[in-house]
């Protein structure tokens, strides 16, 4: 049987079906909660903002018109969100969140503890427009005219700014 | 072949000919192919946690006592709705002060200038009313498009004051004292005002005050305050006009800014 797709989900879910909102949840929830912790490195906060996320979602339902996209909505949500965080604690004062106490399940890339931290480390020398784009287009696989959607941001400005993102990335871990 | 597929294919080494035609259309995926690999395996590492069973069934208790309650209801109505409601009281003090409390120099005033100054001022009541009900799945506005739409609705009043005076015909147009003129506008505008502020209020989605869309609800309300003096009070003097009608909307503003760092405190 075919998945079906988060905007078939969505038009369920706004037509009552309450399994079609679990379903979106479960698609969604642990991805939203990585790009969070990714920003402001505070588990707590993140899982909390998850959840102001998906009340906010279900909050705006109804505003779901069809041709419009879940997966953007969803980003845009809980980044808005993790925005107002981070202005009220500020990105340096976050809590530390130590990845090694989070195994990835892509066991199949082996790579050195040392050279995580490095690409942490270059990932911080970001700002946070780069970080974003790096964030939606990389881990979270977020096509440009939707991460588009979620910054506001051109199409085509986007393209550049992740491509001189890539491109500084790589000059920082040139030696991985 | 889109592009998450396409990076997942590059770090694990199985470049086909279908990712190689992905690569060569999208220049960020040629970035990381080019690489090798590496970066992409190092960026694989980071973690990603699975969805909380738990913690949905908190949204649910959550999502199912807001959805029960009425205020909250109407908070969540379609933003169309929403807008076009928020609107109608934005414009109801101006209808109402046309229909029973129309200036005594209705006749003699310039009908141009007269459709310039409505027309213009609902268009950034309009404004306002939209800036005052952010949606939660649109990107945030940069702070400079805010300043400047802040700044284009608190000088939008001031233009009637410098239209050419419309006219010196007529006995109404001519107050014995500014200052008691003043007043009495500032207390009709408020009375046209305060209606279509709370209504905004009630249908603005955050139960708690943000800055910015309070502001942008007060000068909401005080623009559509400013139609209902344009379409009520007789007098032409630029002074009057300025303070009386225009800087009812910085006032607002002000007070609003003044409500929400009280209560963020």
């Amino acid at each position: 049987m075919t998945e079906r797709t988060d905007e078939e989900l969505m038009a369920e879910y706004v037509a009552g079906d309450h399994e079609a909102f679990r379903a979106l949840y479960t698609r969604y929830a642990g991805r939203l909660e990585g790009a969070i912790r990714r920003r402001i490195r505070s588990e707590e906060a993140a899982s909390d903002i998850v959840q102001e996320a998906f009340v906010r979602f279900h909050g705006a339902r109804l505003d779901f018109r069809d041709g419009a996209r879940v997966r953007p909505w969803l980003y845009t949500i809980a980044f808005n969100l993790a925005r107002d965080w981070g202005r009220k604690h500020g990105r340096r004062t976050m809590v530390e969140w130590d990845e090694r106490d989070h195994p990835t399940e892509r066991d199949d890339y082996v790579v050195r503890q040392e050279d995580i931290d490095r690409m942490r480390a270059a990932l911080d020398t970001l700002d946070e427009k780069h970080r974003e784009v790096i964030d939606l287009h990389w881990f979270e696989g977020l096509s440009f005219p939707e991460i588009s959607e979620v910054t506001g941001d051109g199409v085509s400005a986007l393209k550049v700014r992740a491509h001189r993102t890539y491109k500084k990335l790589r000059n920082v871990l040139g030696s991985l | 072949m889109n592009c998450s597929q396409a990076r997942d294919r590059i770090v694990s080494s199985s470049i086909d000919d279908e990712v190689r035609a992905h690569v060569s259309e999208c220049d960020a995926c040629a970035e990381l192919s080019a690489t090798d690999g590496q970066l992409g395996r190092a960026l694989g590492q980071y973690a990603r946690p699975e969805a909380d069973p738990e913690a949905f069934e908190k949204i649910t208790q959550i999502t199912s006592e807001q959805d029960a309650d009425a205020v909250w209801r109407l908070r969540h109505m379609p933003t169309n709705r929403r807008l076009a409601i928020a609107l109608c009281a934005s414009l109801v003090g101006a209808t109402v002060f046309f229909l029973v409390w129309r200036r005594p120099d209705w006749s003699v005033y310039p009908v141009v200038q007269m459709i310039v100054v409505v027309v213009a001022m609902a268009i950034a009541t309009g404004f306002g009313v939209v800036l005052s009900m952010p949606r939660a799945y649109r990107p945030e506005r940069p702070f400079p498009l805010r300043l400047a739409l802040l700044g284009f609705l608190l000088a939008i009043p001031f233009v009637p004051a410098l239209l050419p005076i419309a006219h010196e015909a007529h006995p109404a147009s001519v107050e014995p004292n500014l200052w008691v003129g003043i007043g009495k506008c500032l207390g009709l505008g408020t009375l046209a005002a305060f209606p279509a502020l709370i209504t905004i209020r009630l249908l603005q989605r955050d139960q708690k005050l943000e800055l910015w869309p309070t502001i942008f609800a007060a000068l909401a309300a005080a623009l559509g305050a400013n139609i209902a003096l344009q379409v009520h009070c007789p007098v032409v003097d630029p002074a009057h006009i300025a303070i009386g009608h225009g800087a009812m909307a910085m006032l607002y503003a002000g007070l609003a800014w003044l409500v929400v760092r009280a209560t963020v405190r």
